[in-house]
C-alpha cells in the first residue's frame, strides 16, 4: 500500500511538472508570435505625428496643407457617428474614406489615384488625416505612404466636434441617405413606436440576393409595381395609392429603402416622396454598407402587410416629378432653369441610345449634360462630395439657384441624383419622369446630336 | 448474276433516297425547334432580365400597332381557316385515293399544325405571354414551313414508292 502511495505521488509530481513546463513553453511561443506581429505592424503602419486643434486651425487656411476626413461617407455628410458630438466634416476638409480602400472593385488602384488627384491630396502637401475611431487614419496613411505621400499628420475629430466654436459642415438634408448603423438602431428601438417599413428594392420577383440575406424585416419591392411600359413612367396616382396600401406604406411612416444596387431604391424613393410619404430614407452605399458593417441579416421572405388607407391624396408633392409639358417649359427658360441630362457622354451626344428598347439617339434640344451617375458616387457607391458635384455642374452652367429637372433614359439614374441634390439643400428640383425614352418617342420633339455649343 | 447486281443497285438507290429524306426531315424539324426554342428562351429571359423584358414590351407594342392590329389578325385567322380546310381536304383525299404516303403524312401534320396555330391565336392573348407577338411570328413561320414542305412534296413526289418518310 505504501509503495502504491509513493508511486502515485511520483506520478503526480511528474505530471504536474510536465503540465507547467508545457504551459510555459506555449506562452513563450505566443509571446514570440505577438512580437513578430507587432514588428510587422510597425513596418506596415507608418509613424505619423499627431497635430493639435490649434495647429490644425492654423493649417486650414494654408495652401500647403490639406485636411482629409477618413471616416465613412455618412459621417462626412452630417451624421454624428463614432462618438463625435457633432456630425459633418471640418469646414474645408476633403474626404478620402478608409472604407474605399476596403472595396474590391475593378481598376481600384487607378480609380483611387484619380480620386487623390481630384481632391488635391498630393506628395507636395502636408496631409492631416482625421478620424474618430483611431483606425481609419492608419489605413489611409498606409495607403498614402505607398503613393509617395510622406508628410502625414493625424487628428481626432472628436476634439474638434466638442468645441461648438469650431466650424463643421453638414449637408442640409443628409438625413435622406442613412448609414447602416442608423437602420440597425431603428430596428432595435422600433422607431420609438412610430410606424416604419424597410424595403429591399430591385426589378422582378424576389431575387437571389434577397433570399441569400437581407436586412431583418425587409420586404421586397418590384420596381414594376410603381412604373409601367413602354415609356416606364410612374403609375397613375390612383394606382400608386393602391401600391402604397398594398405594401403597408402610409404617409406618416418612416420608409427605408435599399438594394444591392441603390438606383432602384432611389427610383422608388422619388416616387414615394412625390406621393407624399414624409420620411423616406435610402441606405447610403447600398446593401454592401450593411454587410460590411457586420450587421445581422435574415433569409426569411417577408410578406407585405397591407393597410386600409395611405393617409393622403396622391400626389402631395406634385412638382417633385414632372412630365413632358413641364420639361418643355424648363427648356424654354434657359436663364433660370435647366433640364439636366444624367446619362453617359455617349448617350448625350447621340452615339448610342443606351438601351436596346430605345431607338432614338441624342438629347432633347437645349438639355445640358449633368454627367453620368458614376460621377455622383464614391468608390463604395456612397454619395460624392457636394463640392465636387457643384464643380461638375458649373462646367455646364448648372447652378443651385436655378430650377433644375433631372432626367435619364427612364428615370432611375436621375432619381438618385435628384435625391443627392436634395441632400445638398437644393429646393427647386424635380425628376423629368419620361426622360429620353418619352422625348424621343414623339418625332415632333426637337433633338440635338453631337457636342453642345 | 446480272439480276442480283440490279437488285443491289436498286437497294443502294433506295438507301440514298432515304438518307436524303432523313437529312431533309431532320433539318426541317431542327429549324422549327430552333425558332420555337429561341422564342421560349426569350420568354424565359423576359421574366429574369429587366432589359430583355423592356425590349420585348417595346417590340410587342410596335408589333401590336403594325403587323398585328385587330384587323390584320382577323385576316390572318381567315387565311389560316382557308389553309386549314385545304390541308384537311388534302389529307382526306390522299387517304381516300391511296396517294403517296409522304404527301399523306405531310398533309395530315400540316393540318394538325394549322389547327394548333388557329387554337393558339384564338385562345391566347398578350396577357398570357410576355413575348406573345414573337410567339405569333414563330407560329406563322412554322405553319408556313409546313405548307412549303407540302407544296414541295406535291410538286416533286409523284411516285408513291419514291420516299417512305
Amino acid at each position: 500500500m505504501r509503495k502504491i502511495s509513493k508511486l502515485m505521488v511520483c506520478v503526480l509530481i511528474i505530471t504536474s511538472l510536465a503540465f507547467f513546463t508545457g504551459c510555459s513553453s506555449d506562452t513563450s511561443v505566443d509571446n514570440n508570435s505577438d512580437v513578430a506581429i507587432d514588428e510587422v505592424n510597425k513596418e506596415e503602419v507608418p509613424v505619423i505625428q499627431a497635430i493639435t486643434t490649434e495647429e490644425l486651425q492654423e493649417k486650414l487656411e494654408d495652401n500647403d496643407w490639406i485636411v482629409v476626413d477618413t471616416r465613412i461617407n455618412d459621417a462626412y455628410i452630417g451624421w454624428e457617428l463614432e462618438g463625435a458630438v457633432r456630425g459633418g466634416h471640418i469646414k474645408g476638409a476633403v474626404d478620402f474614406s478608409a472604407n474605399w480602400l476596403r472595396m474590391e472593385v475593378e481598376d481600384r488602384d487607378n480609380l483611387l489615384q484619380d480620386v487623390l488627384k481630384t481632391k488635391g491630396i498630393t506628395s507636395d502637401k502636408n496631409v492631416v488625416l482625421y478620424d474618430a475611431n483611431g483606425e481609419d487614419v492608419s489605413i489611409v496613411a498606409e495607403y498614402l505612404v505607398q503613393q509617395g505621400i510622406e508628410n502625414i499628420y493625424r487628428y481626432d475629430v472628436k476634439e474638434w466636434a466638442m468645441d461648438e466654436e469650431l466650424p463643421m459642415e453638414s449637408y442640409p438634408n443628409h438625413h435622406l441617405v442613412v448609414p447602416a448603423s442608423w437602420i440597425s438602431e431603428l430596428i432595435e428601438n422600433g422607431n420609438n413606436g412610430k410606424p416604419y417599413k424597410i424595403f429591399e428594392v430591385s426589378w422582378g420577383d424576389v431575387s437571389e440576393d434577397y433570399l441569400n440575406g437581407h436586412i431583418p424585416g425587409a420586404v421586397h419591392i418590384n420596381t414594376d409595381d410603381v412604373e409601367e411600359g413602354p415609356i416606364w413612367n410612374r403609375l397613375s396616382d390612383s394606382e400608386l395609392e393602391e401600391f402604397a396600401k398594398n405594401y403597408g406604406i402610409t404617409v406618416d411612416a418612416t420608409v427605408v429603402l435599399y438594394g444591392s444596387d441603390s438606383t432602384p431604391a432611389f427610383r422608388v424613393a422619388t416616387i414615394l416622396k412625390y406621393m407624399g410619404v414624409e420620411d423616406v430614407r435610402v441606405l447610403n452605399g447600398g446593401f454592401v454598407a450593411w454587410e460590411n458593417g457586420g450587421y445581422e441579416t435574415e433569409t426569411e421572405e417577408r410578406e407585405k402587410q397591407p393597410v386600409e388607407a395611405f393617409g393622403a391624396t396622391v400626389p402631395v408633392n406634385k412638382n417633385y416629378i414632372v412630365d413632358l409639358p413641364q420639361a418643355k417649359e424648363i427648356l424654354a427658360d434657359q436663364e433660370s432653369s435647366k433640364l439636366v441630362d444624367i446619362r453617359s457622354w455617349e448617350e448625350y451626344i447621340g452615339t448610342t441610345s443606351g438601351y436596346s428598347y430605345i431607338e432614338g439617339k441624342g438629347r432633347p434640344a437645349g438639355a445640358v449634360w449633368g454627367h453620368d451617375l458614376n460621377n455622383y458616387r464614391n468608390i463604395d457607391n456612397t454619395m460624392k462630395n457636394a463640392a465636387e458635384i457643384k464643380s461638375m455642374w458649373n462646367e455646364w452652367g448648372i447652378s443651385s439657384d436655378q430650377r433644375l429637372s433631372f432626367f435619364c433614359g427612364t428615370g432611375w439614374r436621375a432619381a438618385e441624383v435628384l435625391v443627392y441634390a436634395e441632400v445638398m439643400g437644393l429646393e427647386n428640383i424635380s425628376l423629368f419622369d419620361g426622360g429620353w425614352n418619352e422625348w424621343q418617342d414623339d418625332a415632333s420633339n426637337p433633338i440635338e446630336l453631337g457636342e453642345s455649343n | 448474276m446480272n439480276n442480283y447486281f440490279h437488285i443491289l443497285e436498286r437497294m443502294v438507290n433506295t438507301m440514298k433516297k432515304n438518307l436524303a429524306s432523313i437529312v431533309i426531315n431532320t433539318m426541317f424539324w431542327l429549324i422549327q425547334m430552333a425558332i420555337l426554342g429561341g422564342v421560349i428562351i426569350l420568354e424565359d429571359l423576359a421574366g429574369k432580365k429587366m432589359g430583355v423584358l423592356r425590349h420585348v414590351i417595346r417590340r410587342e407594342n410596335i408589333y401590336a400597332s403594325t403587323y398585328f392590329t385587330p384587323g390584320l389578325m382577323r385576316i390572318y385567322i381567315g387565311i389560316l381557316v382557308v389553309l386549314g380546310i385545304f390541308s384537311l381536304l388534302l389529307s382526306v383525299y390522299s387517304i381516300d385515293k391511296r396517294k403517296n404516303k409522304v404527301i399523306k403524312r405531310w398533309s395530315i401534320t400540316t393540318a394538325v399544325v394549322n389547327l394548333g396555330a388557329l387554337i393558339y391565336i384564338v385562345y391566347m392573348n398578350s396577357q398570357d405571354l410576355k413575348a406573345y407577338h414573337y410567339f405569333l411570328i414563330v407560329t406563322f413561320a412554322i405553319v408556313g414551313i409546313h405548307y412549303i414542305r407540302l407544296l414541295i412534296g406535291i410538286t416533286t413526289l409523284k411516285n408513291p414508292s419514291s420516299c417512305s418518310k
